[in-house]
């Protein structure tokens, strides 16, 4: 029966009689239990049932607590699982540091070899800053102030040639690369000796040596070095390595594509070439 | 801010009847019987004040208190007769309850479980000897105080879809 407050008045009358009777009843049956305890039996039963209950249930309880165990173990062992991997992961980024210091070392080491062809004719630079366009290629390199540095000179790595510098402002340096488009070198085919002029493409270490007749005896992996025509840089600085010769597409030249044998980075040093140092700076027997 | 009479679920009742039965019966966690709360008396309260036509009925809060005095182990009757005045408080004060402040209503519920609780406590030493217990009427009064809590959880439509 609803218990509306606000309905007929016979409503509500009916209303008050059941909650007299209901009452009553409670206050029996608090009389009876107070003073004859009537309910003592049946709430014997009630605690005997409860006792029941909480064993049968115990087994859930103790697979409740093992999978909140399991849960809690399963959660620490992720965490540890990941503070491991931070570790693992900062310990990989210091073994690729110390690797990439070795072979700074092993660079510089180099270099410093070959700057002792010609201790006064060769000074060494330091890339500041490198172009990231497809078509021109430079270096902004950096020297020891007072080095006497000129626009013309020739920049070398211990792989070969890197490029000429262009403008020199203080103790930096523009140096244009051999695969910039505006760049070229004379070179000369190692294993023929056949003379020829290398275009740099603008590509990334990739060169192009243009108007060779499609009868010239020149293969793939054949290595160019610097002719030495001009005088202006000494003979038999690597320049690249034959990459493909195409003879088909063109009628008169082959189409052959060079690339680069050095390969410069930001960071790295080379040495720049300011006076005669002499034809054997690189042993050449290597590449034949 | 006034609480109107509402239309609510058959489920929603129930559920929380069985959540206040529960915690009137076993009380809660890390709390000692003594001190635990008789969330039943204010959800009976609520739901006889505002619930509408979904009020529960004097039969079903007969028995509600009959199961809650032999679950909790307390004097038959106890409970019964107190959900039974509280039914007949809500009846009788009702329309002034729903239209007063919020503040008000509290207050008011804190009055009438503190008065009822002595009522009790009053028929009882009448049996038994035993004396006043002045704690537990502060306690019952403390927890008439989370009438507010009771009434914003229960008033909130958990419903996702309009029906």
């Amino acid at each position: 029966m609803p218990l509306a407050s606000n309905t007929s008045k016979g409503n509500r009358v009916h209303f008050y009689i059941k909650l007299l009777v209901y009452s009553t009843i409670a206050l029996c049956l608090i009389f009876f239990d107070l003073k004859h305890h009537t309910f003592t039996p049946f709430r014997e039963k009630i605690t005997g049932f409860e006792v029941v209950v909480n064993d049968s249930i115990r087994p859930l309880k103790v697979w409740l607590e093992d999978f909140s165990f399991y849960l809690s173990s399963k959660v620490e062992l992720a965490r540890e699982n990941k503070k491991l991997k931070t570790a693992q992961t900062i310990s990989e980024v210091k073994l690729h540091q110390l690797v990439s210091l070795k072979r700074q070392l092993e660079k510089l080491h180099s270099l410093l070899q070959l700057q002792e062809h010609s201790p006064n004719g060769m000074h060494a630079v330091t890339v500041i800053a490198d172009s990231d366009s497809l078509y021109d290629r430079w270096l902004r390199v950096q020297f020891k102030q007072g080095a006497p540095i000129k626009p013309g000179n020739y920049v070398i790595s211990t792989e070969g040639l890197v490029g000429q510098v262009i403008s020199v402002e203080n103790d930096q340096g523009f140096v244009r690369l051999v695969s910039d488009k505006r760049a070229s070198v004379h070179v000369q085919v190692l294993r023929t000796d056949f003379r020829a002029v290398a275009f740099g493409r603008g590509h990334y270490n990739s060169l192009e040596l243009k108007f060779v007749p499609e009868e010239v005896d020149i293969k793939v992996d054949d290595v160019l070095i610097t002719s030495g025509m001009g005088g202006r840089y000494p003979h038999g600085i690597p320049v690249g390595k034959v990459m493909s010769v195409d003879t088909e597409s063109t009628s008169t030249f082959s189409r052959i594509l060079v690339k680069s044998l050095s390969n410069p980075q930001s960071n790295d040093s080379f040495i720049a070439l300011t006076g005669p140092t002499g034809d054997d700076l690189f042993f050449l027997d290597k590449f034949k | 801010m006034s609480a109107f009479i509402q239309r609510v679920s058959k489920i929603k009742i129930i559920i929380s009847i069985v959540i206040g039965m529960m915690i009137s019966s076993f009380g809660l966690p890390g709390l000692s019987n003594s001190i635990a709360p008789d969330l039943l008396a204010l959800i009976i309260l609520y739901w006889a004040m505002l619930g509408g036509d979904s009020r529960l009925s004097l039969s079903t809060v007969f028995i509600l208190g009959l199961i809650v005095d032999f679950l909790s182990g307390s004097i038959v009757g106890a409970h019964v007769l107190k959900y039974l005045l509280l039914v007949a408080v809500a009846v009788q004060f009702g329309n002034r309850f729903r239209m007063s402040a919020r503040l008000n209503r509290t207050g008011f519920v804190v009055a009438t479980v503190v008065i009822l609780e002595l009522i009790l406590q009053i028929l009882v030493s009448l049996y038994i000897d035993i004396s006043m217990n002045v704690n537990h009427l502060v306690v019952v009064a403390v927890w008439g105080i989370t009438w507010a809590a009771v009434e914003f959880i229960l008033q909130k439509n958990y419903s996702r879809v309009n029906k």
